[in-house]
């Protein structure tokens, strides 16, 4: 009872000097305010001294992590980047290039003005640039001869392909230009004309057959030094770069090899493509004692529509692959999820794609026709009915034009 | 004899992806002040040294992968200085062959507009870079959607925070 109640109740002349001392219940209060755990004989699971009015279970953090400088003094890029590994060279050693032009004082001042100009434009095409780094940005050593591994380039190979189309490091060639054998022409480095080049063509990328290795293209061996490639012995006849149906670029390299003797390679001339698979780092390894890489060359080419007539001509049909992509990631599904979520987006995310591919063919089927499959000219033309009886959702669902709204009318059957 | 061909057909080019447009570049770290300097697949820079001048092809996971420079003899000996505008120029020419023969088409350049804008060198190495036929930015990769995967029957949505994700900010 409030004082006010009281000396409602009772007329000033009997009531008490001081107020009565009215006991309030104060337990229920400190309920509603802080909760029932406070009166439990154990609130916390540790006992401690805290005061009682604290009446949750404290939080427990877990134990800080802590990171002691010492230990992190690399920057990220120090930190990501790939240990450097000593690698091995299986070639010779690199040809040192002495270029010693002498400018004439008259020079000088024809360069000078030239260049002050900005009319100084230096001969690009004879600069000779043996970059090892590319090959290992495409990983040409690692897939022939295993990782760790490389050679210089020490002796000039110059392939071209239909006269014009060299091949470089890594550029880009349509399978279309290397439908017929490529002009080769090799440095002769020996003296007096000893020693032999073989020139092997290789496909890092296209073996199809479940054996291990790559597919061998071409190859010529024992070729006389200093003699065009004619000259050598051809086992394994040229076949063009097969670079199937939506498997991207292949790499196909032509690596040259130095032999002071003849070698025989010891593998069947067969020309399928299952006879054409070997192992080049087995290959390698087996004649290793006589062969030594001298020189390579690359270049990466896609499909065309030459691959499929190759392949004709071999008996073959022209497989299609598609990109698999690895699965988008989704969270798991819930009866109840943690944060509210659009319904109907949220269930689509776990339909089976078979199941939506059988909705859309259906849908597509009620609307048109299997030979009339044209995209009406308005979207949705009860827009404004539509949008005052449907609800957001399935209105939504007829205006989606993109993804699974695209397929119904774009959509091979 | 009919050959059989694998089901599941792998292509070991370590670059086919980036030149299948599958690859995403990078976006940048949150805080960083220029995230945009992050994201690239390939990146064209030019090293103003003392006495010398670089350009770089830069592959944003393996670092350096080509490069030209006045330190080579036979490129200086075609110059009159190692250090001059022109020599920036001929740096551009050379790296663009460079790259083209690599095959690498597309590379973003490696300093800012403004910074482009105000330095000569860079100015002459940049123009020298396209006239040579390198283009100088990177089409977007394609994603992964109905569109390049007939399994991805979903949309993805933006999931937005509530109040309460964000009680400590208000």
């Amino acid at each position: 009872m409030s004082a006010a109640q009281y000396a409602r109740l009772v007329p000033k002349k009997y009531r008490s000097r001081t107020l009565p001392k009215v006991d309030r219940p104060w337990r229920p209060r400190v309920i509603a305010w802080a909760g029932p755990a406070a009166f439990y004989p154990n609130r916390f699971y540790e006992i401690d001294k805290w005061y009682k009015a604290r009446i949750d279970k404290p939080e427990k953090l877990p134990e800080m992590h802590i990171i002691d400088p010492a230990n992190h003094m690399k920057s990220l890029s120090e930190l990501m980047k790939n240990p450097e590994i000593d690698q091995i060279n299986i070639g010779f050693k690199k040809r040192e290039e002495v270029v010693k032009v002498e400018k004439s004082a008259e020079d000088r001042v024809e360069l000078e003005r030239k260049s002050r100009h900005m009319q100084l434009k230096i001969d690009i095409s004879s600069l000779a640039s043996e970059n090892l780094q590319v090959y290992r940005h495409f990983r040409v050593f690692d897939d022939l001869f295993g990782e760790n591994v490389f050679f210089e380039n020490v002796q000039k190979l110059d392939v071209a392909f239909q006269d014009h189309h060299l091949v470089h490091s890594g550029n880009m060639l349509t399978a279309e230009t290397t439908v017929s054998p490529p002009e080769i022409s090799i440095e002769s480095v020996g003296k007096g004309g000893s020693g032999f080049n073989t020139i092997l063509m290789v496909n890092l990328d296209g073996n199809a057959t479940e054996a291990p290795g790559e597919l061998i293209h071409w190859l010529v061996s024992n070729i006389p030094d200093g003699e065009g490639i004619q000259k050598g012995e051809e086992v394994m006849k040229y076949l063009q770069p097969l670079p199937f149906y939506g498997t991207g670029y292949h790499r196909v390299a032509f690596v040259l090899f130095r032999h002071s003797e003849k070698v025989d390679f010891k593998i069947g001339g067969g020309s399928s493509l299952e006879e054409r698979v070997h192992s080049i780092s087995d290959l390698y390894k087996s004649h290793e004692s006589q062969l030594t890489p001298s020189a390579i060359r690359f270049f990466q080419t896609s499909y065309d529509k030459s691959v499929k007539t190759a392949l004709h001509s071999l008996g073959l049909k022209s497989p299609l692959y598609e990109y698999e992509y690895r699965q988008a990631l989704k969270p798991a599904q819930r009866e109840f999820p943690e944060k509210p979520q659009p319904f109907d987006l949220y269930l689509d995310m776990y339909r089976d794609p078979k199941e939506v591919e059988k909705d859309i063919l259906e849908k597509r089927l009620a609307e048109v026709k299997l030979d009339h499959v044209e995209e009406p000219e308005w979207i949705d033309p009860n827009w404004v009915e539509n949008k005052k009886t449907l609800p957001a959702w399935q209105h939504d669902r007829i205006l989606e034009r993109r993804g699974v709204g695209h397929a119904k009318y774009h959509n091979d059957l | 004899m009919a050959s059989r061909f694998v089901k599941n057909f792998v292509n070991r080019n370590p670059r086919n992806n980036e030149l299948m447009g599958r690859q995403a570049a990078n976006t940048g770290y949150q805080f960083e002040k220029n995230r945009a300097s992050r994201s690239y697949i390939y990146k064209v820079e030019l090293v103003e040294g003392k006495s010398h001048r670089e350009g770089r092809l830069v592959h944003y996971q393996d670092g350096v992968v080509i490069s030209a420079s006045t330190k080579e003899p036979s490129i200086a000996s075609q110059l009159y200085s190692k250090t001059d505008t022109s020599a920036a120029l001929n740096i551009g020419r050379v790296l663009a062959l460079r790259c083209l023969q690599s095959g690498i088409h597309f590379a973003m350049p490696g300093a800012t507009k403004e910074a482009i804008e105000k330095s000569q060198h860079q100015t002459y190495f940049f123009k020298a870079l396209q006239e040579e036929g390198l283009t100088l930015n990177e089409p977007s990769h394609l994603e992964h959607s109905y569109e390049t995967d007939k399994s991805f029957t979903w949309k993805r949505y933006p999931l937005k925070p509530t109040r309460q994700d964000k009680l400590d900010e208000l």
